[in-house]
């Protein structure tokens, strides 16, 4: 990868990298922190990684070094520390059904959010979720399927919807 | 075969089936006498089983209750969303009423990605002039990319590497040269012609100065307007290693006098503060990069040749430079990205440009910072250049 490419992953995947990371931990300096270590380890990789493989490697280390992180702090942090603006409305649906959304998705175990997040925000496929999160494609799919269930259910319990 | 704990319920099975021969029953029961525990396994298995004719229809009837269906609908639901491939998918009845509340519910579990923006993508960025990860570190090394975020975000190996790099720079060493006087020149008799011609070739120069000074006055920015007053700094050191043996005399700003050539290059010493920012000013005006501008390190001082042609710049009407519309556009693009997220006007990005020049022009202006809005402090806009601020408030 040239230093141009480099350059132009920032462009693209830098916001991605770092709602990733910040809808996992919620915690906006340390996200900061992990996507700049992520970027560092791919400017270091930047002879080694091509273009095409730098989303995924990317997300993979990003998610790598987020899970160390969460292991060696051995701490869930709050998530009203995320400020609003940062969390976005969709354009599709209402904002209270954003905000329910994601206040099932913090709920989530850790596992199940990311393999959710992947898939929905980043569209990648069960195969490609299970090589950044080091998981076979049938454990993927199990927990996007509980991911989904709960978040319905969830849905239900407040009677909000329907 | 023997009948044994691991095996026994399979004879229970046959048992209960009716299959077990004779021999076969007396050995279970032999079993099951010296196992009395197993007891109750036993007498389940003399339930009868069912035939599926006797139950069929309530099995069909428990199949239909929420409790059995909801799991295999969520998953035949779940499926149809994902766009895996599930058999029962085709079947699934939406004009049904259960179907479609359901199916609208497992809809509404697709997360819509919210728009989050990582507001320090800039310090990510490479500069243009490095080209391998070898270049890096030696800039990080030499302090070149002491803004950068990358270069500061490195591992521990890279922080000892790095270290390495500083550690084989070289450090100036006091040497003193004993024998100063035997280079020294002795003062020659000068023949009384020479002086005269010397005499007669200064005034006639200050005839021409006498004569082109008004001129110049006219048209402003000449090299008259420069005033040079030496500014006395410690002794500074400079990449190469060699004490200077000099104070270094730089040349006061009125309005121009260092700026950024793309031909010759010298650095400046980091400790130069006051030299640096007034550097930073013109480098901006120059290559109309504040990031560029603000380093330093990267910029030149003037000499003689390099003076000439920043006052003919500086004669040039700011606002039709390539500079000016550089610098213009430089801030727009800030305004928009890091600090107003909106797109400011060409009055307004124009408005602030000028002022900003104008003050540089002054010389009241050092290095120039953009500094995103304030909410505290009301500010949504802060054009820093040196003393001078330029905000605009919400």
């Amino acid at each position: 990868m040239t230093v141009s490419e480099y350059n132009q992953c920032v462009e693209n995947f830098a916001d991605n990298l770092f709602r990733f990371i910040l809808k996992n931990l919620r915690d906006e300096e340390q996200s900061r922190d992990i996507v700049q270590e992520t970027f560092t380890k791919l400017w270091i990789k930047v002879e080694d990684v091509s273009f095409l493989q730098a989303k995924s490697y990317l997300f993979t280390t990003g998610y790598h070094t987020m899970i160390d992180w969460i292991r060696r702090e051995k701490r869930n942090a709050d998530f009203e520390k995320v400020p609003e603006s940062s969390m976005g409305v969709s354009k599709d649906q209402s904002p209270d059904l954003q905000e329910i959304l994601q206040e099932a998705l913090s709920r989530l175990p850790e596992i199940q959010r990311s393999v959710i997040m992947l898939r929905d925000y980043e569209g990648y496929s069960y195969q490609e979720i299970g090589e950044i999160t080091n998981l076979n494609e049938s454990q993927v799919k199990v927990y996007i399927y509980r991911a989904r269930v709960t978040l319905k259910e969830y849905l239900v319990s407040i009677d909000l919807v329907l | 075969m023997k009948i044994t704990r691991e095996n026994y319920e399979a004879y229970l099975l046959d048992h209960a089936e009716g299959v077990l021969s004779a021999d076969q029953q007396a050995e279970l029961f032999a079993f099951l006498e010296v196992n009395p525990d197993l007891d109750a396994d036993f007498d389940l298995s003399l339930d009868p089983i069912p035939a599926l004719s006797e139950v069929s229809s309530d099995w069909t009837a428990l199949l239909q209750t929420e409790k059995r269906i909801v799991p295999d609908l969520n998953t035949l639901l779940i499926a149809k969303l994902e766009g895996d491939f599930e058999p029962g998918v085709a079947n699934l009845d939406f004009s049904n009423g259960e179907v479609a509340k359901q199916w609208l519910l497992v809809q509404r579990t697709k997360l819509v990605a919210p728009a989050v923006s990582f507001s320090h993508a800039a310090s990510l960025r490479m500069p243009a002039e490095i080209t391998t990860v070898e270049e890096w570190k030696a800039a990080v090394a030499e302090g070149d990319l002491s803004n950068h975020s990358v270069s500061v975000m490195a591992s521990a190996q890279m922080h000892a590497e790095i270290a390495g790099y500083q550690a084989v720079r070289l450090r100036a060493q006091t040497v003193a040269f004993g024998n100063k006087s035997v280079l020294m020149q002795e003062a020659k008799v000068v023949p009384l012609f020479r002086r005269v011609a010397f005499a007669a070739a200064s005034i006639a120069a200050i005839f021409i100065c006498i004569l082109v000074w008004p001129e110049a006055q006219k048209q402003g920015n000449s090299i008259a307007d420069f005033a040079r007053v030496p500014i006395s700094r410690p002794l500074p050191v400079v990449e190469s290693g060699i004490e200077e043996t000099a104070p270094v005399v730089v040349k006061e700003v009125a309005p121009v006098f260092h700026y950024v050539s793309g031909t010759s290059k010298k650095n400046v010493e980091p400790e130069a503060a006051v030299e640096r920012e007034r550097i930073a000013v013109l480098g901006i005006k120059q290559v109309g990069s504040i990031e560029q501008a603000e380093s330093g390190r990267k910029l030149l001082r003037a000499d003689d040749i390099e003076v000439r042609d920043a006052m003919l710049y500086a004669e040039t009407p700011k606002s039709q430079s390539a500079e000016f519309q550089s610098l213009t556009a430089y801030v727009k693009e800030r305004a928009q990205k890091d600090i107003l997220k909106v797109e400011p006007t060409e009055p307004v990005a124009v408005a602030l440009v000028e002022r900003a020049v104008n003050k540089i022009e002054k010389g009241t202006a050092g290095a120039v910072k953009i500094q995103p809005s304030n909410k505290e402090t009301g500010t949504k806009f802060n054009l820093k250049l040196g003393k001078l601020e330029i905000s605009r408030n919400h």
